[in-house]
């Protein structure tokens, strides 16, 4: 898969990295694989970052792009000076610019400064001249950081009747009601995200177990195990049953469903089960010898 | 009296760096030791880490339970606890999802505790004075009440220097939990080099 070699291809530089193998080319080409990728790799893209910055060998479309990761990584661990420094520069090459300015309120967010933050965000929104998602997101993240998540799910919900396309969002907003044991509402979410990429596994999964998930009469448990079976097989499809967790979720989803036995019709009967277990002890035999008892034990009926 | 519990330097060397290791995501686990007859002592002997990031999801975390139980019955022991970090570090709160878990771990061990990282304190692990980084919770009736820090001992408080250097090198990038297991199986859940 052509995203797993490019995750892949950054494991590689950072064990080089590791090594002492720090040549600007490989650093240049670490921060695109990590910008390209959006991946949290924030120690790394500091350290290595700063390096190249100081280096001063980075041309101009590339340089203000790295001013910018360096910031955002710096603020994530805490390095307040580099990501001042970072921004400084930034300013000085694109006065009042908005996108500076959203740095400049992530800096008052990493100094627990929220209200301060809010304040400028709000100040850069009226300066737009259309909704600017990446400001009013911006916002929604700190109601979540305060710990007002019923704040941060009505923004975000209002948020996406206008940015109705944000996939991010869409995920964040779920995951938001899964904390918050809404699971009608995190279900709705992901239908949303299953109908926007169909082929991408990961959310006929998390669908799958927010159904698994939710509570209900046994009628209902029956109906959410039946269409949670459905989702798990097509994430199974989807990878070509190297997925250990769709596996698992799919025999799960028959091994629950078939304990309801009250609600069980002949339309419920299936190999699933038993093939899902099948694939799994042959995996485990393969990979993880040491634990195929545990899961044979689990199978067991 | 309440029940003491001894917590050894795998176990707590095992929750910090779970929780050291994803930063800016909640992360859980189950504790495995054995309970004295009356509950009066729980001896907690290693730590499974599971989750991090979305903790609140039942399937994989019913697999994972089923599968660290029948390791605890071949070497006779049992899940006496439970641990939970949480995402931000102002929350010093048990959320609801960590006490459902924490109930199940109770139904089948009435000494079991719900141990939560103190965030507060885990700014000290990577000083020369580290302190024990965990609020302790018991069940009294139907609620999960916070202990006294004094009802938790480390079996060994050299552990408490270890961590740190353990820290120091990064050594949380070589845990792995459940969910590392689940995306590549030779991830081994029981980390058992991860002291060596």
């Amino acid at each position: 898969m052509a995203k797993g070699s490019k995750i892949q291809q950054v494991k590689d530089l950072e064990e080089r990295f590791l090594q002492g193998d720090t040549t600007s080319t490989n650093i240049v080409k670490y921060l695109t694989l990590v910008r390209d990728q959006k991946l949290r790799r924030s120690l790394e893209v500091s350290h290595y970052g700063k390096l190249i910055l100081d280096a001063g060998l980075l041309l101009e479309e590339e340089l203000w792009l790295v001013h910018e990761q360096v910031c955002t990584a710096a603020l994530d661990c805490q390095d307040m000076a580099l990501a001042l420094k970072c921004i400084k520069k930034l300013r000085e090459r694109f006065p009042n610019s908005i996108r500076v300015g959203r740095l400049r309120g992530m800096a008052l967010e990493s100094q627990g400064q929220f209200d301060d933050a809010v304040a400028l965000y709000d100040r850069l929104i009226e300066k737009c001249t259309s909704p600017n998602a990446n400001l009013i997101k911006r916002k929604i993240v700190c109601e979540k950081a305060r710990g007002n998540t019923a704040a941060a799910i009505e923004a975000l919900n209002e948020y996406l009747t206008n940015f109705m396309a944000d996939v991010d969002a869409w995920a964040e907003l779920g995951d938001l009601y899964i904390e918050n044991e809404m699971y009608k509402q995190a279900a709705y979410c992901f239908e949303e995200l299953v109908l926007a990429a169909p082929h991408n596994y990961l959310h006929h999964l998390k669908y799958a177990e927010i159904l698994y998930t939710m509570p209900g009469s046994p009628p209902e448990r029956a109906d959410n195990l039946r269409t949670a079976r459905k989702y798990y097989a097509a994430a199974v499809q989807l990878t070509d049953g190297k997925s250990v967790r769709a596996l698992y979720g799919l025999w799960a989803s028959c091994r629950e469903l078939s304990e309801l036995k009250s609600q069980l019709t002949p339309e419920d009967e299936t190999e699933l089960e038993e093939l899902s277990a099948e694939q799994l002890i042959q995996m485990y035999e393969n990979l993880c010898p040491s634990k195929v008892q545990f899961v044979k034990q689990m199978v067991a009926k | 009296m309440p029940t003491q519990y001894q917590l050894s330097q795998k176990a707590y060397i095992k929750v910090i760096l779970h929780a050291a290791k994803h930063p800016s995501q909640s992360v859980n686990g189950v504790l495995i030791g054995t309970a004295s007859k009356e509950n009066d002592t729980v001896e907690i002997h290693d730590a499974v880490p599971l989750f991090h990031g979305q903790l609140a999801l039942a399937p994989m975390l019913e697999v994972a339970l089923m599968q660290v139980d029948a390791h605890c019955s071949s070497i006779n022991q049992a899940i006496v606890g439970y641990y939970h970090a949480n995402e931000r570090f102002d929350d010093y709160v048990l959320p609801s999802v960590g006490k459902k878990i924490a109930d199940r771990v109770y139904a089948n061990c009435q000494g079991a505790c719900a141990l939560l990282v103190d965030n507060a304190k885990l700014r000290s692990v990577t000083t020369s004075e580290p302190e024990v980084a965990l609020k302790v919770y018991t069940k009294e009736t139907k609620a999960w009440i916070e202990e006294a820090s004094s009802v938790l001992k480390l079996t060994d408080s050299a552990c408490l220097g270890r961590l740190t250097k353990m820290l120091q090198e990064d050594q949380q990038d070589k845990l792995h939990d459940f969910s590392n297991h689940l995306d590549d199986l030779q991830h081994d859940w029981l980390n058992p080099d991860i002291l060596k």
